[in-house]
């Protein structure tokens, strides 16, 4: 029975394969969404670990967070350094990490920090950065890059770079006259750090002319010139600060303590929080490519039905003799079921071979454009579900076209109209 | 009773909805081993008889037996199971599903009709070589038994289609216009084979047609104008 299926369907393979290929697409589509929605959510999550609260001058939370952790829109504002140092000295802080950006090389932003960087900053499940090349920066004009940047950049150790003003690609007001050396290359995390460079905060301070007062300076930059009376910082102002605390429960008052700082209006946020508070915006966005998804799956199952509907008149003549040979009304249902579940079962199985192919092919693009991978790893009990729940939805629908078989069986009978 | 084929008793059918019988049959039956000729004019109700026959519709009042069973008191499974097993069917034409070869078209009969099987199994045979017997005796070369169904001949579908009719010899052999698309010659070649194929296996043959010239070559004519005693619908139309 399933041979005479089977070899019905190869007769009409043009039209099945057809079928096949849009349930195909619909499945590529719909894991694909899927796959990315629940990679980017995990690769999102792994940007930042151990941290406990990111603070910076008076501004949002999302804003603070995407500009500090993913180097995406600049800060306006800038804390002081005596806020920093105030910040150093609050109970319970163990370590701070002080960033400084604005600047970029070709394209790629630059945090002006210091050591602390390498030594306190985590990702993923608490793990620390280390190195692909080399070391950290000792000298104030030696420079750390990420692997993205040195891949793309085409940068070794010992290489010379500079650093432009701005954040954009071109710049006309380059930093030539203070080359950095590269001191250090940092081992592939999948986290935004691929795509920086690092900076020491006195480099960016001679570059800026804050460390060395440069009466020669030309360029005009949104750094504040306030010389305070004290030791010489090497910059005036940072865009934010790290912290890692002795124990977590005290973030919240902590946070609350920074907020009401009186030196400077300050924002502090908890990391955790606000990526999952970011991410809940994103989910609009999700839910609609979801949305999108199952309907491109509706279609290629209405899509099929319409096919096997249409194939029920060029086929009448086959139940008419099947009929004949005491194929009874069920047979016939049963015979529109199997091939409908077999359509379905080789798009389906089509679709995922071909996803993990793109995904294959495409995690090296994936990997450039979004910053993360999409890797082709097995399905997950989600995707299982939903490849059960085509299966399921094809089932149904084929009991449209199967009742109608069944119908015309009883109707016609024997008498085969053409 | 026993050696009866066909039993008709006060049978009546009407289509669904429909006011008027298309079929009233007092009384008429067939013998076991008969060839019967069935003559009609189109719409007369011949196909209708047949199918009731065959098991596909069920009289509205009356007796049908088929092989001593009373097709009346069966399910509809039950009919399709009898009529998988016992009765070989031949269209007028389009018998064949055009994607399978002849030789698999023939080996179809047995799909649904475990009863079919086990006489072949019983004369020593595969299914398969009794397909090809078949066919040999239908006169289709080796080639041809291998070939899609779509690319033979009228003629050469039609004996296939005998064949698979003929195939684990079945009790009764209902032939529906067979010949009808065919030309006197190959027309005539097609009754004598049919004829002595359900000889040897004991078949009984009911062989309808609108064709009168076919008369001379039956033992027994039947004309369905005087065995259905319901008035003439005329059209002969009956869709659902």
């Amino acid at each position: 029975m399933f041979r005479l299926a089977l070899a019905s369907l190869w007769n009409r393979r043009t039209t099945a394969w057809l079928t096949v290929l849009s349930i195909a697409i619909s499945t590529i589509l719909l894991l694909g969404v899927e796959r990315v929605r629940v990679q980017a959510q995990e690769n999102f999550a792994n940007t930042i670990s151990g941290t406990d609260l990111i603070v910076g001058a008076r501004t949002g939370s999302t804003q603070l967070l995407l500009s500090s952790v993913f180097h995406i829109g600049a800060l306006t504002n800038t804390l002081s350094w005596n806020s920093y140092q105030h910040l150093q000295n609050l109970p319970g802080v163990a370590w701070t990490i002080p960033m400084a950006m604005g600047d970029s090389v070709r394209g790629f932003p630059v945090v002006a920090t210091n050591t602390d960087w390498f030594e306190h900053f985590q990702y993923g499940q608490q793990q620390y950065l280390e190195f692909a090349a080399g070391s950290a920066f000792a000298e104030l004009d030696s420079a750390v890059v990420g692997a993205d940047v040195a891949e793309a950049l085409e940068l070794a150790v010992a290489d010379a770079m500079t650093v432009s003003h701005g954040s954009g690609g071109m710049s006309f007001s380059d930093h030539d006259e203070h080359p950095f050396r590269i001191a250090g290359i940092l081992a592939r995390t999948g986290t935004p750090v691929d795509q920086a460079v690092y900076i020491p905060l006195a480099g960016l301070g001679l570059v800026h002319g804050e460390y060395q007062p440069n009466t020669g300076n030309t360029h005009d930059h949104e750094h504040e010139h306030q010389h305070e009376a004290d030791a010489e910082p090497p910059v005036y102002t940072l865009s934010a600060v790290l912290i890692g605390l002795e124990s977590k429960p005290m973030a919240l008052r902590l946070v609350r303590d920074i907020n009401t700082y009186r030196g400077e209006p300050l924002t502090a946020i908890m990391p955790g929080l606000a990526l999952q508070e970011f991410w809940r915006t994103l989910q609009l966005f999700e839910r609609a490519l979801f949305i999108i998804s199952v309907l491109v799956v509706v279609t290629g199952l209405f899509g099929m039905l319409t096919t096997l509907l249409a194939s029920l008149r060029e086929r009448r003549r086959e139940m008419a003799v099947l009929r004949s040979l005491g194929a009874g009304p069920f047979t016939l249902f049963g015979l529109l079921v199997s091939e409908a579940v077999l359509l379905t079962t080789v798009g389906v199985a089509t679709g995922v071979g071909l996803l993990f192919l793109v995904l294959l092919i495409a995690a090296p693009w994936f990997q450039a454009t979004l910053g993360f991978v999409v890797s082709p790893s097995a399905l997950s009990t989600t995707e299982w579900l939903y490849l059960g729940l085509i299966l399921c939805a094809a089932i149904l629908m084929s009991f449209i076209p199967a009742w109608r078989a069944y119908r015309n069986a009883l109707a016609d009978g024997l008498t085969v109209k053409i | 009773m026993s050696d009866c084929c066909v039993a008709i008793n006060g049978l009546t059918f009407a289509w669904p909805g429909a006011q008027q019988p298309v079929l009233t049959i007092p009384q008429w039956s067939v013998n076991r081993g008969e060839r019967v000729l069935v003559r009609g004019a189109s719409g007369s109700g011949k196909s209708t008889l047949l199918s009731l026959i065959a098991g596909i519709h069920s009289a509205t009042s009356g007796q049908l037996n088929v092989l001593n069973h009373n097709l009346s008191t069966l399910s509809q499974r039950q009919r399709d199971r009898l009529r998988a097993n016992e009765i070989g069917y031949i269209f007028q034409q389009f018998n064949l599903l055009p994607y399978l070869t002849a030789q698999q078209n023939v080996e179809l009969a047995v799909q649904f009709a475990p009863a079919r099987r086990q006489r072949i199994a019983a004369s020593g045979q595969t299914v398969r070589a009794a397909a090809a017997t078949l066919l040999d005796h239908l006169g289709l070369t080796t080639a041809q038994q291998q070939q899609s169904a779509q690319t033979l001949s009228v003629g050469q579908q039609q004996r296939v289609a005998a064949a698979r009719a003929l195939l684990g010899a079945p009790a009764l052999i209902i032939a529906d216009e067979p010949t009808s698309a065919l030309d006197e010659s190959h027309r005539n070649e097609f009754i004598n084979l049919l004829f002595k194929e359900c000889d040897e296996q004991g078949s009984t043959l009911l062989f309808v047609t609108h064709d009168a010239t076919l008369a001379a070559q039956f033992p027994r004519v039947v004309e369905l104008n005087e065995l259905n005693v319901a008035p003439a619908v005329h059209g002969g139309v009956h869709h659902v």
